[in-house]
């Protein structure tokens, strides 16, 4: 198991925003979190990511707990994220931003080999390289955040919320590029708001309200229950 | 006062308070704290000059050595007390969440800390010093007698300046520092080292604040322990009004308020002189009125939806 979330609580205050929860994603899996807004995908993400605090529960990464450390060790572990709102550096460039996020990685002709992998992928850095990132379009802000995330090589990828903000066509074009990621044996934990979306892509599918797992399962199963749009929309599992 | 004097005169306390406000912008920067004790880490370097004793005449100590070797004395002491604070003080602190204002009140308290151990150990009797007895004299450029120190400290700062800027566009570091200005909590999610990175920006805010230490002995020739409170003052409301979290606009913002209470001086009528600061800092309150973000901020550098 690469990641495993076990009996996962966090608090803010003293309001739970998370109850409980536990998951797990194997390598090479493309995972979804979904639910409506305030499920706590969003906290989950940054929970694992280190930059919230767990109340209880356990996170483990490829087999050791890395609850409690400081997110720069979680990201010089392997685990990456593309944040909600995307988080880019406005006041640097294209280059700049890769060239923070290359440091979680080794060897300087290895990373400029990523770079080269990782620009491919987004030719459109390629033609802004040396230009600020806060000029970009919100759609290549996007392409810069995963640019961003993947140019230390992650084991796992966090993504919150990729197609938020982006007219659909765009949005449609982040997920075919995460797609193309699990093929290039990236291991990819998603957040995504639409349901349908969120099935199509990923293997496997949690769904998540007010905090609480709800629903599990491969996403087939999940996309052909029927009870899946109703747990969705707030109505209880019937026995 | 001939005009071309009073240029480079407003320039060079402007050079001086552009240093200062630099340097607590990059503090700043990346840990949203106002470092009040960066006044005082500039009289440290000052007193580093002469030996250490409450006597009342000041013999030199590294202000006798050669003077690229009485440079890089002042460099380091300046720059490992400012570590110090970040290691000692600050980084515990932050360890624990304190936000902006404790850190803030925290950096007062290491501001009288350090202003009562050189108080105890030189006493409160300012102590005069003369460091480059060369720069005190007066040169003729067409015709106009300026200081040479004034000058040099125009010179110094445009070069500290551009070694700055190269410094944190070009190195893996410096771009590192810039990110984590702009969000801390991302930067280390992409791996960015944060004590490191605020370890860092402390040790070039010493540096900055050892030239001003040279800079201004070098003018004033004087001692005092309360020296560094002005100058942290200054370079504080520098920041402010060239909009916090901008290094540019901090070098701006200073410059402006120190060739502002320059010009003042000089243009005021004699009887108003006395009142000087009241008309700068009112200056700055006018500023502030109807740019509350700072004078140097071009809005939009932030991301677009």
């Amino acid at each position: 198991m690469l990641l495993s979330v076990d009996s996962l609580q966090v608090r803010y205050g003293k309001a739970p925003a998370i109850h409980e929860l536990s998951l797990c994603v194997s390598a090479g899996e493309i995972v979804c979190l979904v639910g409506p807004n305030g499920a706590g995908k969003s906290t989950c993400m940054l929970a694992i990511a280190g930059v919230v605090e767990p109340a209880h529960g356990d996170i483990q990464f490829e087999g050791r707990s890395i609850r409690g450390l400081p997110p720069e060790t979680i990201a010089r572990a392997g685990i990456s994220l593309v944040p909600e709102g995307r988080r880019i550096f406005g006041r640097l460039t294209v280059r700049e931003n890769l060239v923070v996020a290359s440091g979680a990685q080794g060897g300087v002709g290895q990373a400029k080999a990523q770079f080269d992998r990782v620009l491919a992928l987004f030719p459109v850095l390629q033609e802004r390289y040396n230009g600020y990132a806060g000029q970009l379009s919100g759609g290549e802000q996007q392409q810069l955040a995963i640019a961003r995330a993947l140019i230390c090589k992650p084991k796992l990828l966090l993504v919150d919320e990729p197609s938020l903000g982006l007219a659909p066509l765009f949005a449609d074009r982040v997920f075919q590029t995460l797609r193309s990621l699990r093929e290039d044996g990236t291991t990819l934990l998603v957040v995504e708001q639409s349901a349908r979306r969120a099935l199509a892509l990923a293997d496997r599918t949690y769904l998540l309200r007010s905090g609480r797992l709800i629903l599990d399962g491969p996403s087939n199963v999940l996309a052909a229950d029927p009870e899946f749009e109703h747990a969705y929309f707030g109505g209880a599992r019937r026995p | 006062m001939n005009i071309v004097q009073l240029l480079v005169d407003a320039a060079s306390l402007g050079s001086q308070y552009a240093l200062v406000a630099l340097g607590i912008g990059l503090v700043f920067g990346v840990m949203r704290m106002i470092n009040f004790a960066h006044g005082d880490l500039i009289m440290i370097g000052a007193y580093a000059l002469v030996v250490p004793t409450a006597a009342d005449l000041a013999a030199p100590l590294i202000g006798a050595w050669p003077f690229p070797l009485l440079i890089a004395g002042i460099l380091c002491v300046v720059t490992l007390v400012a570590l110090a604070t970040e290691r000692f003080a600050f980084r515990a602190l932050r360890k624990r969440g304190a936000d902006g204002s404790t850190l803030l009140i925290s950096s007062f308290a290491v501001s009288y800390l350090i202003q009562s151990l050189v108080l105890f150990i030189h006493t409160g009797r300012p102590k005069s010093v003369s460091i480059f007895g060369a720069l005190t004299q007066q040169v003729t450029i067409h015709g106009v007698r300026v200081g040479l120190v004034d000058i040099v400290t125009i010179i110094v700062t445009i070069l500290l300046l551009l070694g700055l800027s190269l410094y944190l566009r070009r190195s893996r570091a410096g771009i590192e520092i810039r990110a984590a200005a702009e969000d801390f909590t991302m930067a280390r999610m992409l791996g960015v080292r944060a004590d490191r990175a605020i370890a860092l920006a402390f040790g070039l805010s010493g540096i900055l604040a050892a030239a001003v230490s040279l800079l201004y002995v070098a003018k004033t020739g004087v001692l005092d322990f309360r020296m560094g409170v002005p100058l942290a003052i200054a370079g504080f409301v520098g920041t402010v009004i060239g909009g916090m979290g901008s290094l540019p606009g901090a070098v701006l913002g200073g410059f402006s308020l120190g060739a502002a209470s320059m010009l003042l001086q000089a243009l005021l009528p004699a009887e108003l002189r006395p009142a000087r600061d009241a008309f700068v800092y009112g200056l700055v309150i006018v500023v502030l009125l109807f740019r509350p973000q700072g004078l140097f901020v071009t809005g939009n550098a932030g991301e677009r939806i």
